[in-house]
């Protein structure tokens, strides 16, 4: 059975991550040549480098409020760290310790049909959507991106202090699903 | 007798398997496909349960997932459904609601005494002391199935689904309604009860076109078809509940088609409810899906064209059709085709007569003659359907917003107004004819997609149709009574007469009064006729008598798919697997799984407590509070904002200085405290109590919006942990660990810093809640772990756990809001005046704080001791003169002290110290105790 046909978890390493907001959040970005997402509840590549599928990304949340990942050295989100250390006017740090994982398959839907209401077969890939959402009672963050191997990913944030429940919840769903496929 | 025919086209069953099965102990056969109530159909077993109230015998009645009467206990598992759950080989199944058997039911009895037991007499009996007893008999004898506790458990998810447009109903008019859905465009989800769809389609005439229709759906790309699932419950903006066989699914849809069509309604005379007496549909079913005759000599009781469709069927099949019995008193059916058989009318049927083990033997009519004479004559028949008419299928309809209304050219209760999206087809819709259901479905599907779809749907009107499909009131009361409204809750015509004398004359009174609809089909097999005896004896109009609405569920729901996988959301802190290893004890607070105490040894709980609290009175302790709300405030009006939301003042706070914070609601009650710390001009950060961090965060968004201040926030509660060293150790074990002067000259109490410890940036609040020296250090969730080990290295720190300290801050005289207060406790009662400050412009709560003032306390928080070893609890109450005075709001040991200590509200002339008090223990003991000054302990 292919990671196609099944459901499968992951939890990404070596990331950094950061957030902001306030009323000149959007500029300080810019500032450090980093994309600004035009839109509220989309994401787009942190810099022009990254591709639609990269790991690399900036999530607008609303407004005025700015989520950051970024794999590696993180440049960018080093440089945004410094920035925020300067209490620059109208922009504020959002601390980000967030427990993150990477749901994907082709019974990615199904798994996610268990635990949350938000319809993600009928989102707009394409238009970058970032849904912000309750899974099982968790609050999450999540991100639809086409992956390269299985056609579509989630990406998925939470609190960290209901990582260990949410992820183990899916870990148990992911396994059913995968074992009734395998019948 | 039933019996099994020789094969039918299109039969649900599989000839080749055969199954084996118990009932009530004795060894069946059953074929693969059959359901538990065909295969005892087959079989010849007639008598399938014992009835409610009166434990008569009863067969099957519509076996269609409607009859009280069909449910089993099977393999340990109550109220199974015999009439659509598949035959399993192996299983082993018995009637539900007897005593001793279902032949020998000891409770049969009960008939006898049926005259004593008139609708409602509970009501009236058995007043006085014995009513408790009677009352768990009458439960006792009424029970339907039987929970085991040791029963296998199954695992039953929940998912959530998504589609244009939801047609409910899979028959002829279902069908067609999904096609043209689907055609257009739609999603389309289609869902029936039954093992297969189709529906009548076998027994509608459209055998041609209903193979396409079939043929279609099934093959449509557009179309998921879910068979043995039924909705449950139409919710708002078609969110639909679905129940599987081993799923509930939540679907929301664009959509929703109704094609439901109708329920077949019994008539009522004397002994209507005997095994073999059955309704036409019931018979066809068991015809066409199962190869089962209904009887080797059938009567038919009929008032439409149903009724001679129906003999033509049986007659098709060779089943001997022995009458034909019109209710009607004028030839109105199509006698073609029905051979030698040749119609009465005018029949008026009397009762029907049980022969050994119970089942029908014979029917007794009153037969017209041409002369017009009335003629009584006893009939032979080993069955007896019935095919007086219809009531639609409109629950879930009604549940949508639609609103109904009686036509009474087709006898039949009709959509009126469709709120938008909901679309009624088929029959349900009053469209009777199969060529016209079919049309009229397709239309419906077409505008259903439409609707979802975004454009402007076209619904044709129904087309005209003047057939009586029932008659008016096929209610023929006897003087001996035994004639069943409700075969449910064995409601006979003089029980509702009754009500209605009583003065329960509406359908609302009467139903709650007699129980009619209140059994498990939910009046769907009742409700009708009972709505008819109730008009007739109101001398009113049938449209005058408006239905009760049945709420979901549409059928009962296993327990097991409301429940479904069982999520309980839990938080863990950064230092849960550092807890795990120092074998804390644990417990769930406010939904983070915390450690109550740690385990020393062999050592009893109260002893490791204490423990721990002598160890923070004596040295040092660490407990980890990484579970308390902590929000960022930050904005050039971050300091007038929390002068508005909170009763202190902030705007003036020192930066690197602290504030207890208190937090009212509009009505000047305690709702939440923390402390508030400056760490910036434009920057506060903001402790809330465990579990209010999410209520906090929301309210101060809430106020912003309508206040529009230059404010952001950050809800960081879960992305920060926390720990208190608290004791007069803990500044020299903190100190050596730190980059700050922690001296008390320039880190006072209430100070707030950040700093660093080791490479760790954190942040140290000088606090006091458990001991007079103590210090809260913040960091990063992913770092305080790191903090807790390099912290607990030293060997004079012991972690404490929850009930340590909440002993502590008791011994501090501190209190804890929602459990020292409640609902109604303003500041001023709770000892909580100093972090108010009337005098800012505006605070929420300010307004209702002065008419307090003025009023004066009805209640003060007291602290109190007790001289003795006393079983004194929470919530225990004080009594003063006979009457409640108060409460105990907390209270414990004192490690410290030695003797119990509390806290507790009291009236406000009882709150001096010195003054003596008295509480009431559980056993009703009266326990002396004496209010005190706190703190109870001063500096530690």
């Amino acid at each position: 059975m292919s990671r196609r046909d099944a459901a499968w978890l992951a939890e990404p390493v070596a990331v950094k991550r950061v957030g902001l907001k306030g009323p000149r959040a959007g500029a300080a970005l810019a500032r450090l040549e980093l994309a600004v997402p035009q839109q509220p509840n989309t994401w787009s590549p942190l810099t022009d480098s990254d591709g639609a599928g990269s790991a690399n990304v900036v999530c607008r949340l609303g407004a005025s409020e700015f989520f950051v990942e970024e794999r590696g050295d993180a440049p960018g989100v080093v440089a945004l760290e410094a920035l925020l250390r300067s209490r620059p006017a109208g922009t504020y740090p959002v601390l980000r310790e967030d427990f993150a994982f990477v749901l994907g398959g082709g019974s990615a839907d199904e798994a996610l049909a268990q635990v949350c209401n938000v319809n993600f077969a009928a989102l707009p890939f394409e238009a970058r959507p970032v849904v912000m959402t309750l899974m099982i009672g968790v609050g999450v963050l999540v991100l639809p991106q086409v992956s390269d191997d299985d056609g579509r990913c989630f990406r998925i944030w939470c609190d960290p202090s209901y990582g260990a429940y949410l992820f183990g919840e899916l870990e148990e769903i992911v396994t059913r699903i995968s074992a009734g496929r395998a019948q | 007798m039933m019996y099994r025919l020789p094969p039918v086209e299109g039969e649900w069953i599989d000839r080749t398997r055969e199954l084996r099965f118990e009932f009530e102990r004795r060894a069946f056969t059953g074929l693969a496909g059959d359901t538990i109530s065909s295969a005892l159909a087959a079989s010849g077993v007639m008598m399938l349960a014992r009835s409610f109230k009166y434990h008569r015998p009863r067969g099957i009645l519509s076996f269609a997932n409607h009859d009280a009467n069909n449910l089993f206990q099977v393999d340990g598992v109550p109220n199974v459904r015999g009439d659509v759950t598949p035959l399993a080989d192996g299983m082993r199944a018995a009637a539900v609601n007897t005593f001793g058997g279902l032949a020998r039911d000891r409770a049969r009895r009960l008939e006898w005494l049926a005259r004593f037991l008139p609708v409602g007499f509970y009501y009236k009996a058995f007043h006085g002391r014995g009513f408790a007893r009677w009352e768990r008999r009458i439960r006792y004898l009424s029970g339907l199935g039987r929970i085991q506790a040791r029963a296998d458990s199954q695992r039953t998810d929940k998912q959530y689904r998504f589609c244009d447009v939801l047609v409910i109903g899979a028959g002829p008019s279902g069908l067609a309604a999904a096609q043209s859905a689907a055609d257009a465009g739609a999603r389309v989800l289609l869902v029936d009860e039954n093992a297969r769809p189709g529906g009548s389609l076998p027994w509608s005439g459209a055998t041609g076109a209903g193979s396409q229709l079939l043929d279609r759906v099934n093959t449509h790309p557009n179309i998921e078809l879910l068979c043995a699932t039924y909705a449950a419950g139409y919710y708002a903006d078609h969110w639909v509940a679905l129940i599987e066989p081993a799923r509930m699914s939540k679907v929301r849809a664009g959509a929703v088609v109704f094609a439901t069509g109708l329920i077949e309604q019994p008539a009522v005379f004397r002994n209507n409810d005997l095994p073999g007496v059955l309704t036409g549909s019931a018979a066809l079913r068991l015809l066409h899906r199962y190869a089962i005759a209904p009887g080797k000599r059938v009567a038919i009781l009929t008032a439409n064209r149903e009724g001679y469709e129906l003999a033509r069927a049986l007659k098709e099949k060779g089943v001997e059709v022995v009458e034909l019995l019109d209710l009607r008193p004028e030839a109105a059916g199509d006698a073609a085709g029905l051979g030698t058989l040749r119609p009465h009318h005018g029949v008026v049927p009397v009762e029907a007569v049980a022969g050994r083990g119970g089942a029908v033997r014979a029917l007794r009519v009153d037969l017209t003659l041409e002369t017009g004479a009335a003629r009584a004559v006893t009939l032979d028949c080993d069955a007896v359907l019935m095919s007086v008419g219809f009531a639609p299928a409109s629950q879930l309809l009604l549940q949508a917003g639609a609103t109904m209304s009686f036509h009474v050219a087709s006898q039949q209760h009709l959509p009126d107004v469709l709120p938008p999206g909901v679309f009624a087809a088929g029959r349900l819709n009053g469209v009777h004819d199969v060529a016209a259901r079919i049309a009229d479905a397709h239309d419906a599907g077409d505008a259903a997609a439409a609707h979802a779809l975004g454009q402007v749907p076209s619904r044709s009107a129904r087309p005209p149709g003047t057939r009586s499909i029932s008659h008016a009131i096929p209610v023929f009361p006897h003087e001996k009574g035994r004639e069943f409204v409700d075969l449910d809750e064995d409601i006979q015509v003089k029980d509702l007469l009754a009500s209605v004398q009583e003065g329960y004359d509406s359908p609302e009174l009467m139903k709650r009064f007699s129980t009619l609809g209140m059994g498990p089909s939910q009046g769907k097999q009742s409700n009708l006729n009972g709505a008819r005896i109730l008009a007739q004896a109101r001398g009113k109009p049938l449209a005058d008598i408006t239905l009760t609405t049945q709420r979901p569920f549409y059928h009962p729901v296993p327990l097991k798919h409301l429940a479904g996988a069982g999520f309980h959301p839990e938080r863990r802190s950064g230092l849960h697997a550092a807890h795990v290893e120092l074998e804390a004890e644990w417990m769930t607070l406010g939904g983070w799984r915390r450690p109550e105490y740690y385990r020393r040894g062999e050592l009893p709980r109260a002893e490791c407590i204490a423990e721990e609290v002598r160890a923070v009175r004596s040295g040092a302790g660490l407990i980890d509070v990484s579970t308390l709300g902590k929000i960022d405030v930050f904005g050039p009006d971050a300091g007038a904002f929390l002068d508005r939301m909170y009763a202190g003042s902030f705007s003036d706070l020192r930066i690197g200085m602290s504030r207890y914070a208190l937090l009212l609601d509009e009505a000047g009650i305690v709702r939440d405290d923390g402390v508030a710390a400056r760490l910036a001009e434009d920057h506060f950060y903001v402790t809330t109590t465990t579990g209010g961090a999410a209520n906090v965060y929301r309210d101060l968004l809430l106020w912003n919006a309508r206040w529009r201040m230059n404010v952001s926030f950050v809800n960081a509660t879960g992305h920060r942990g926390a720990l208190n060293l608290a004791g007069p150790a803990s500044r020299e074990l903190l100190q050596p660990l730190v980059d700050i002067d922690l001296s008390a000259g320039t880190f006072p109490y209430l100070g707030a810093r950040e700093a660093r410890l080791g490479d760790i940036p954190v942040r140290i609040l000088r606090v006091g809640f458990v001991s007079s020296l103590g210090y809260e250090i913040h960091a990063r969730y992913q770092d305080a772990g790191w903090l807790w080990k390099r912290i607990m290295g030293s060997e004079k720190v012991r972690p404490f756990g929850v009930e340590a300290q909440r002993v502590l801050r008791l011994e501090k005289g501190h209190a804890i809001v929602a459990q020292d207060t409640d609902n109604l406790t303003n500041p001023f009662e709770a000892g909580l005046g100093f972090a108010v400050r009337m005098g800012k412009p505006f605070f929420i709560g300010q307004r209702s704080l002065r008419i307090h003032e003025k009023r004066g306390s009805r209640q003060q928080l007291v602290g109190f001791e007790l001289d003795s070893e006393s079983p004194v609890r929470e919530s225990h109450l004080l009594i003063q003169d006979g009457a409640i005075a108060g409460r105990v709001t907390s209270v414990a040991r004192s490690p410290t002290l030695g003797r119990t200590i509390g806290l507790a509200m009291t009236r406000p002339e009882s709150a001096a110290p010195g003054s003596s008090i008295a509480i009431r223990a559980s056993d009703g003991a009266m326990v002396p105790a004496r209010v005190v000054r706190t703190p109870f302990v001063e500096a530690a």
